[in-house]
């Protein structure tokens, strides 16, 4: 096995810009896991409930236990879907490994390898950044609510908790590296999957797309008619985000397709780029909507439960570590796929383009994404916002649509500069 | 032809469908039956469409057939299980493509040796192996460049020698000039037909291409999923064994 190793870690070591974003975001997910773990088992924050909680003191901490479970949930599942892409990009490799005569065992070890690098140095570092964070955590609680908490407090119990999770997470990544070797076939993998041979997908009620608007409006009207219900709220969310997942499948490309051919057909950058923004935002839509769904969901309950300090702590808490996430994981994701969109550019270079014109569709099409990423987050946390001002001050509402645009403008930002670095460096595109 | 040599590779009553239901299956291969003896360059040539990559596939291990079977030295591989499959890849066959499947990140040393580098071979006799099959495909003062350095008809010549450093019995080419031009497909060509000439290597080529097919000993046409001609080269010179598959051609485009 020592010969794999040393070619695995060859190969690894390969990617290491990509590798180290990825065991960022995993060391970041360690750290928030343990942080929440920290967080419910630590007695300072029991006892506080400012003015009339809405909660009684069990019920709230059932909540906040709920809510903890929730993210860590959450945080594993988003760790899976990062391995995942971190395995997607490896196709290629799997490709050359059957080629090469390499049995299902030894690739399965060879990407398990590559897996137990990432983790033998992301969960020291996940550790080493949740002692960082803990005390900076406690220390802003304790200075915004008067209370007297310990700045260095550990629980055991949560050391243990949360390593138990970890290694749940561990044993699940290394269950996905193995299950990946073993489904790669390599007719797949050199061909792409046979649509074929696949079943034909059944068919649906095919709704108007104006239906999906008029949801979409209705779900922001309800939200004006309900004052401090977070359950209310939620619900008109989840029925806007339904509504803003249709639009994004099914009536924004042909929206698209009509501003390219009434007001870009001369225009070429901007016909190009709004087309691939297009596909990118329907690519990406089931991020989207998730990420709507976090930031309007815990905005919903934030506004009820402001008056609950460790409520509060803990839903502002989770909404800052999942927007930072969240907007890791799509930094990571373009990080992986660019290399393969570059024959695009590069075909767009063969056909005459100036690489100044293509950092022009480049920006284009992600400022496109960037407005399509943030609109509704925005309309949804907006409306909220106003029409719950006795609940949540204006600017605890701004802090938190700020920050959700923020974290995605420094996401799309690096994306920018790092396909710009790419489209400008010689050779690549020839 | 060739009765006295070895079959290296026989298909048996060969078929391969798509699709799960009666409304939406697809035959694309129609019941082939066809022997490839030790030693030949065999070239199948059909139109866009006709079935020449998934018999490859059938052909080389890389798809299972949904009916017939696959025997390549008297082992039936329908038989292997998966790992038994990946050794048995390894010993004997090789594997050329269109789109190369190189790293491009690694150096052409490890490039080609990567079979071996994998399969617990010696380090002397992964260096031996590697000059010898660099020095057969001239590729030998390359070695120690990065693969994205290198021209793409040096980078098929890396995916030949990759094919070749296991000293397999068969090797299988999908269109492996599809992405070169004219001098570097005609030198690449000439480099497999010295390889089935010196080494007595059995070559089995898949291409749309005319020329590309005139550099075959042995001829195949396929068109919708069965083998409508086949003939061998003989004594023929090069070109008039390209006249005489493009008769073929034309005959069955008529």
């Amino acid at each position: 096995m020592r010969d794999l190793f040393h070619f695995s870690k060859e190969n690894f070591m390969l990617d290491r810009k990509k590798n180290h974003v990825y065991m960022f975001i995993l060391a970041f997910c360690t750290a928030s896991v343990l942080l929440f773990f920290n967080y419910m088992n630590n007695d300072s924050y029991k006892v506080v409930s400012i003015g009339g909680s809405f909660f009684s003191d069990n019920n709230a901490n059932l909540f906040v236990m709920t809510v903890g479970l929730i993210m860590v949930l959450a945080i594993g599942g988003l760790m899976y879907v990062i391995s995942n892409t971190f395995l997607k990009q490896k196709n290629k490799e799997i490709a050359i490994l059957h080629l090469s005569g390499v049995n299902l065992v030894r690739i399965s070890v060879y990407f398990l390898m590559q897996i137990m690098l990432v983790l033998i140095k992301a969960i020291p570092l996940g550790i080493v950044l949740f002692m960082i964070m803990n005390p900076l955590f406690n220390g802003v609680i304790g200075l915004t609510t008067g209370m007297k908490i310990p700045l260095f407090y550990i629980s055991s119990e949560a050391v243990v908790s949360g390593l138990m999770v970890i290694g749940i997470v561990v044993v699940t990544l290394a269950i996905a590296a193995v299950g990946f070797a073993y489904q790669s076939e390599l007719i797949d993998l050199l061909s792409g999957p046979s649509k074929n041979s696949k079943p034909l997908p059944i068919s649906h009620i095919r709704m108007p797309k104006v239906v999906w608007w008029l949801l979409y409006a209705i779900a922001i009207y309800e939200i004006t008619t309900v004052s401090g219900q977070s359950r209310a709220l939620c619900l008109m969310c989840g029925m806007g985000a339904i509504a803003l997942n249709k639009i994004i499948k099914k009536a924004l490309p042909k929206v698209f397709m009509l501003i390219r051919t009434k007001f870009c057909i001369n225009k070429k950058e901007r016909l190009i780029a709004i087309g691939r923004a297009s596909d990118l935002i329907v690519y990406l839509s089931g991020y989207i909507c998730i990420t709507f769904i976090a930031i309007t969901f815990l905005m919903a309950f934030m506004i009820e439960t402001m008056s609950d300090i460790k409520i509060f702590s803990i839903l502002c808490m989770s909404y800052f570590i999942i927007i930072v996430l969240m907007n890791l994981a799509l930094f990571y994701r373009n990080l992986v796929e660019t290399p393969n969109q570059l024959h695009q550019f590069r075909t767009l270079y063969y056909l005459g383009f100036q690489r100044k014109q293509l950092n022009k569709i480049n920006r284009l099409e992600l400022f496109i994404l960037f407005i399509m990423m943030t609109i509704s987050p925005i309309i949804f946390g907006g409306v909220m916002t106003a029409t719950n001002l006795s609940f949540m001050p204006l600017s605890m509402g701004l802090i938190l649509i700020g920050f959700s645009i923020l974290c995605t403008i420094v996401s799309l930002t690096a994306t920018y500069y790092y396909r710009k670095r790419l489209l400008m460096k010689e050779g690549a595109l020839s | 032809m060739s009765s006295q040599k070895d079959v290296i590779l026989e298909a048996r009553h060969l078929t391969k469908s798509f699709g799960l239901y009666r409304t939406n299956r697809h035959d694309v291969i129609k019941g082939i039956d066809l022997k490839i003896y030790s030693g030949e360059f065999v070239c199948v040539m059909g139109p866009s469409g006709s079935g020449k990559t998934t018999l490859l596939n059938l052909l080389s291990t890389i798809d299972a057939p949904t009916t017939g079977s696959v025997i390549i030295n008297n082992t039936s591989v329908g038989k292997l299980g998966l790992i038994g499959l990946a050794d048995f890849r390894y010993e004997h066959l090789g594997f050329i493509f269109q789109d190369f499947y190189l790293n491009e990140r690694l150096s052409v040393f490890k490039n080609i040796a990567t079979p071996l580098l994998v399969n617990n071979v010696d380090e002397k006799e992964i260096r031996h192996r590697v000059q010898e099959v660099a020095y057969l495909l001239h590729i030998e003062d390359q070695l120690d460049k990065m693969v994205d350095q290198c021209s793409r008809g040096q980078k098929q010549r890396i995916a030949v020698a990759r094919a070749l450093v296991t000293n397999p019995k068969l090797i299988v080419a999908d269109e492996p000039t599809g992405n070169l031009d004219q001098k570097n497909a005609h030198e690449l060509l000439k480099i497999l037909q010295k390889l089935n000439k010196r080494l007595n290597l059995t070559i089995l080529l898949v291409t749309h291409d005319l020329l590309v097919a005139s550099y075959s000993s042995r001829f195949f046409y396929l068109k919708d999923g069965q083998i409508t001609t086949e003939f061998e080269r003989g004594e023929l010179s090069q070109l008039d064994y390209l006249h005489r598959i493009r008769d073929c051609f034309e005959d069955s485009e008529s």
